[in-house]
């Protein structure tokens, strides 16, 4: 029996740099979330602000666990508004007001952006025999493709 | 946070980035794209202003033509189908933008689409340069329905819309 731990494997590179990604865009996505949380105005101000704040809380937890499974596999997890912010896809929204439906719309891109990310994790751990670092990838699509559809649901109704 | 960069995965697996991807289509074939899909989910009373732009954004260099097939077809649709329009809007305000010389300034000024795109109350039939004079047509009042005092009306003199650089 191989005893090997991935972390000695030089393979797990490209599954890194996948979850650095991910770790970039959730952060991203995150502080998008809580920008629109604050900032989101209107009659469906009370709906849109609550749910934001679920959805940026349960980004924090997955944020940490991205990280640590950089850890985990002995690589050093990026920090910092300003590495981070490189390292994403996810464009910021300016500070102006905005309608709410912009928010949500906005808000769908970047989750777009993110399961993209995620996808490509899934696969490259798929691909390197990761199981654990795929579950965690795939915890993440199924995350991001439920909120996807809450916020094109609740487009259509606003 | 933009999208103009390759990442370090991105760079060793050879996926094409955001970036590249918008690049190697151009925003014009992004928004036709976008178009092309609204055609599966709308009335067929809607295709003709949807070929319009659709062509509009595949071939003409009238920009002022493009945005005005634009607001035709945000003013049908939009309501049941935001979303494709938001993307439209997010990519002809970040690929066009608008050089107005004002009254008060002799140089022409740089100001994005973004706000004429997405006003609701930007009318198919005002011509820009009435809506970019409208903002100064507002009455101005305080809490009490006083007049306020308040500067000369600036007003737009000419302005024409331009592709940013790249």
């Amino acid at each position: 029996m191989d005893t090997n731990t991935l972390s000695k494997n030089k393979t797990t590179s490209v599954v890194s740099g996948h979850l650095q990604s991910l770790l970039a865009d959730s952060y991203a996505l995150m502080a998008q979330t809580h920008l629109a949380h604050w900032n989101v105005q209107g009659p469906a101000f009370f709906e849109l602000h609550t749910a934001f704040q679920k959805q940026y809380e349960e980004l924090f937890i997955a944020i940490d666990e991205i990280a640590e499974r950089l850890r985990a596999l002995d690589v050093m997890a990026p920090g910092g508004l300003a590495t981070l912010a490189k390292h994403s896809k996810i464009e910021e929204l300016s500070s102006e007001a905005l309608p709410a439906k912009d928010y949500v719309s906005h808000l769908i891109e970047c989750h777009e952006q993110t399961v993209t990310s995620a996808l490509q994790l899934r696969d490259a751990a798929g691909e390197k025999h990761d199981l654990e670092t795929q579950d965690l990838a795939i915890e993440r699509i199924q995350f991001h493709e439920k909120t996807l559809w809450m916020l094109r649901s609740y487009l259509k109704n606003l | 946070m933009s999208g103009s960069k390759t990442t370090p995965a991105a760079k060793k697996e050879n996926l094409p980035t955001v970036s590249e991807q918008t690049s190697k289509r151009g925003w014009r074939s992004q928004c036709a794209a976008i178009v092309e899909e609204l055609f599966a989910a709308t009335p067929k009373e809607t295709w003709d202003a949807l070929l319009d732009l659709r062509q509009s954004l595949l071939l003409s260099k009238d920009w002022e033509g493009m945005i005005r097939s634009f607001l035709v077809c945000r003013h049908l649709l939009e309501r049941d189908h935001y979303l494709p329009f938001y993307r439209l809007r997010r990519l002809l305000a970040g690929s066009l933008e608008l050089e107005v010389i004002w009254s008060d300034a002799p140089d022409g000024q740089i100001q994005s689409l973004a706000q004429l795109l997405r006003d609701p109350l930007a009318a198919t039939h005002t011509p820009i340069h009435d809506w970019l004079a409208q903002d100064d047509q507002s009455p101005v009042t305080n809490r009490l329905s006083a007049p306020i005092p308040r500067r000369p009306r600036r007003r737009p003199i000419t302005y024409r819309i331009i592709e940013r650089l790249a």
